[in-house]
This record gives structure tokens, sequence and C-alpha cells, in this order.
């Protein structure tokens, strides 16, 4: 099977970090939407300043903090499935879960861990699951995500499982931790 | 006249032989560009066998490979090895690789309904391999290049619209030629021709109820209504059509009726509610005994976006009625139970279900329910 040497994947890495778009990201960001605030750690990059933001610190190939926000009653991800206000956390997982497994990017997807957990002190769950992408490489992801009025808040972490992704899990709990969901009426307020 | 010289010129020196002869016995050797081709294959297999993607069921590929031996003498096998995969894929999809390897979806082969069936598309696969394709294509795409760049340095601009036209696949007329040689093979060996429109009309009602455009394995055919038409008018002109052959159903069935399960879930996961509801109506008909025939009419209807909550209930209490201790009925009554506020009776089906399923991976929610059920 044919890798991508370390070295040009890194350069290649460090020129996307640096390319437009991508800004430092530590401190506190919130979106012009006000629907949320979170904290990235010193030394890595975030790229896009709405209610989807990505961040990274050696690059999106080695490890990934997306925020998410999908709205209820549209299609999530690979699926058609739709999250609805009245599904349980397991329910939403299970919508999750398999917007991930039908996503083409995520080969041979195992169930890790999916748990209860809570986000912002909401009431989520919590799935762990490992992959293949499309070269092969062994991937691990970890998506936590809680309903809150029309939409569903996801925040996910995924790493290769070689080196990256213990090496970064504990940063990625850190952000978590971090993570506030402002209530949709005070969202609204705070816009206007 | 001296462009048509110049033209003439770079035609006959440019060109690369696009008509080769078909791949058969002990003496077939690779051209050299044609063994580019193929260790490129050899990469792509590897992406694929180390993917996760590939559906493991040994008895489904011995059968495989056996109905393949039957499409093709051993003089063909001897000179291009037909290895047969089933890949885990819902979509309705089948393609070849130069070196013979031939992967198909499950949702390809759960939506076919004999043997003869599965004929037509391995022999319309194996002829794309038999008759080299690849690396006709390949060729015909140098080509075109080649008189871009001539045309190019006399008439400029003209040349790239024509290579162009050839970065598209498979082209129709090899795909005829697949048709064709694919339908011969299939009468040789004994299969009911009539078969062939048949799978292709269900594939064209499965993409109509889904509202697809014509997938990859299509994409670069003719038109799918074309292709029908096709088949019948050769059938109809080889006298075929009241030539009765082998469909070999009962056979077919049930080697694939594992996938046809499988391929169901993956058609649920995907939220095709339709495609998954006629995967598992197919699969209570060939197995009736199962109680996972009526758990995964029973998630259809709990998972689509309106909720039949009640039309899932009677479908998981038909599963427990086949088979009392299979445990994933019982958390999905739960869950019902559960939101419709009957906490008493969900925790009793929770409880039985983590009583079959200690292990199970959401053990952490089932808890909570059960204890905020008490």
């Amino acid at each position: 099977m044919r890798r991508t040497p370390l070295g040009p994947a890194l350069l290649c890495v460090a020129a996307c970090a640096s390319g437009p778009g991508w800004v430092p990201a530590e401190g506190t960001f919130e979106p012009p939407s006000r629907r949320y605030a979170i904290q990235f750690p010193r030394g890595w990059m975030r790229l896009g300043d709405r209610d989807t933001v990505v961040a990274s610190r050696d690059g999106l190939f080695l490890q990934r903090i997306d925020v998410f926000q999908h709205e209820t009653g549209k299609p999530v991800g690979g699926t058609r499935k739709a999250v609805s206000a009245r599904m349980l956390p397991q329910e939403v997982a299970e919508v999750v879960h398999d917007a991930l497994a039908s996503s083409p990017g995520m080969q041979g997807m195992t169930v890790l861990e999916n748990a209860p957990a809570s986000l912002d002190g909401r009431p989520g769950f919590k799935l762990v699951v490992a992959y293949k992408d499309l070269d092969g490489l062994r991937m691990r992801s970890i998506v936590y995500g809680t309903l809150l009025g029309e939409a569903l808040y996801e925040l996910s972490y995924s790493a290769p499982e070689r080196h990256y992704f213990d090496r970064d899990l504990q940063a990625f709990e850190q952000v978590r931790s971090t993570f506030r969901i402002a209530p949709p009426a005070l969202a609204r307020a705070k816009n206007d | 006249m001296r462009t048509s010289l110049a033209l003439a010129g770079l035609l006959a020196t440019a060109c690369a032989q696009t008509r080769l002869a078909p791949a058969s016995g002990n003496a077939f050797r690779l051209e050299e560009d044609e063994r580019g081709l193929w260790r490129q294959a050899e990469e792509a297999e590897a992406r694929f066998e180390s993917g996760g993607l590939v559906y493991a069921d040994a008895a489904l590929e011995a059968y495989l490979d056996e109905v393949a031996h039957r499409i093709q003498p051993a003089s063909v096998f001897a000179a291009i090895p037909f290895r047969i995969r089933v890949v885990r894929n819902p979509y309705l999809n089948a393609f070849t690789l130069p070196n013979g390897r031939i992967y198909l979806h499950t949702g390809m082969l759960a939506r076919m309904d004999n043997e003869a069936q599965l004929a037509t598309v391995l022999a319309h696969e194996m002829t794309h391999a038999t008759h080299r394709h690849a690396v006709r294509e390949w060729r015909d795409l140098q080509n075109h290049v080649a008189l871009a760049a001539g045309l190019n340095s006399i008439l400029p601009g003209i040349g790239t619209l024509a290579a162009f036209s050839g970065v598209r696949g498979y082209s129709r007329e090899l795909e005829t030629e697949a048709d064709d040689e694919g339908l011969r093979l299939v009468v040789n060996a004994g299969y009911d021709a009539r078969e062939a429109p048949k799978l292709f009309a269900h594939l064209q009602e499965q993409l109509r109820e889904e509202k697809q455009s014509e997938p990859f394995f299509f994409g670069t055919h003719p038109a799918l209504d074309a292709r029908i038409e096709n088949y019948r008018a050769r059938i109809e002109a080889q006298g075929l059509g009241k030539k009765a052959g082998a469909t070999n159903a009962e056979a077919f069935l049930s080697h694939t009726r594992a996938a046809v399960y499988d391929n169901a879930v993956l058609d649920l996961r995907a939220g095709r509610f339709v495609a998954a509801e006629r995967g598992a109506r197919k699969f209570a008909a060939l197995d009736p005994g199962s109680p996972r025939g009526p758990y995964l009419f029973g998630e259809i209807a709990r998972q689509r976006s309106d909720g039949e909550w009640d039309a899932a209930l009677d479908d998981y209490r038909r599963a427990v009625a086949l088979d009392a201790r299979y445990p994933d009925p019982y958390r999905a009554i739960g869950l019902i139970l559960y939101k419709r506020d009957e906490k008493s009776a969900a925790r009793e089906a929770f409880e039985k279900y983590l009583s079959l399923s200690p292990a199970a991976t959401d053990r952490g929610y089932i808890e909570a329910y059960i204890g905020s059920s008490k």
C-alpha cells in the first residue's frame, strides 16, 4: 500500500496550516451567532469563523477537533436520517453512528464505546470509533453530542491511532471542558 | 493537403494499437503498458483488502468462484486469475480491475433474484478483463492526447476538445461489447438469458425509488433504458426468448441470504428506508424462522422520521415470539415504552435485554434508563 512519507506530509500540513483562513486558535472562540463558546490551547490553529470550525496543532492529518451543529429534521453526514428534538441521547448517538458508518472515508468502522456523557453539563452521548481512512491509515474518533432546541451540538476529536490519538487526547478533553452552549433564547438576545 | 498529410503521419506514428486479442491460455503475455495497469490494480486491490470494506463470507466467495468458473473455461483463468470479492456497500455497483479482481457491492447482490442474474453481471465484468478494456481505453486516451498534441500544433485549440472526449471511463462501444460477449457467455453456460433484462429492470426500479441518478456501474454505460432494450433485442434476435435455461434461484438465495440481511442493515444506516424494507422483506421470506427479519422491520419503523412506534412494537414482539433469547428486540421495546412513559414495562424490557446481553456496548444508557424508571 502506498504511504505518504512523513516529511512531505508534514510540509504539506505546515503549508495548509499557514494557508488562508487559518488563524492562531489560542483563547476563547465565539462564533458570530453566539451559539457557543470554546477555548483552544496555545499552539493550535483554527479554520473557520462561523458555527462550524476545525482546529489542529500539527495539521488535519495528525489531529483535529471539529465543532459542528446539525439542525433537527435535516440529514446528518453520510445518512439521510435526521435527529429530532424528542430523541433520547442514545437515539441521537445512533444517528451519528450511522452518519459516520455511511461515510465513504470511514472504512471498517467499529464502535469502541457508546455511553451517556455530558457536554456543557447537558445530557448527551460519547461515541468512540475506530476505522481506516481512504489511505488505509488506522484512525480513531471521539464524538460528544447533545441536543438543545433545534440543534445537535457535536464536538469531535480525530487522530491516527498510532502515537497521535493518545498524545492529544488530554488536550481535547481540556477543550471539551471549556465548551459552553448558549441557550437559544440567550444566543438570539446576544445577537440582537 | 499539407495538413492532411501531417495528420496522417501523426496518426500512423503516434497511435498505439487499441485492437488486442482477448486474453486466454498459458501463453498470454501482458504488454508493457498493460503491466503498469495491472500493478496499479494490485495496489488498489491491496487498499480494498486492508480497508475493511470487503465482506467476509468464505462460503459466499466459494460460490461466486464456482459461478465464475461456470462462465469462463480454465484456459481463460490461466490468463486472468479472476477472483470475485463482495464489498460491504448498499449502493448498486460492480466493477473490475484489469487483473481480474471483480468487486460486487452487497447492494447489487441483494437486488438479484437468481444465479442467472449474477452470471449476467459477472460475465459482463469478466469481459472487461478478458477483452483488455482497461489498456484499450488507456491507449485510446493516449491516442487522443497524441492526436490533440498534433492537432494543437496545426490547428490550435481543436485537439484539446478531442482529448477530453476520451476521458469518461469505458466507452459506450466497450460497454456494449461487454454486454454482447457477456450474454453469449451466459447462454453458453446454460443460464436463462431472459433473466438479464429483468435484473436491469430491478435496478432501474430501485434507482427510481431512491430518486438517484445512475450510479457508477451504469454511469459510463449506455443509459439503462437503452441497455434493457439492447438485451431484449439481442435475446429476440438470437431466438433466446423462448429458450429456458437455468436460473438456480435456490442455490443463489441460500448463499446470499446473510448478505441480504447485512445489506438491509447498511441501507437502514444510510437512511434508505425503502431499500431497507425491501431487503428486510426478502430476508424474512428467505428465513421466516429468524427473529432478525421482524426485528429489522421494527427498527425501520422505529427509526423513520415519523417513528411508527405501534408497528415497531408489533414487529419486535414477533421477533421475541420467534426467539425469546434474542436480546435486541427487548432493548428496542424498552426504548419505545420508556419514551411513552410506561416506565415499569420499559424497565422490565431493559432488564431482560441486559440479562441476555451482559456485554452490551450500550449498557451505560440502559442502566441509566433502569435507574430512572425505579
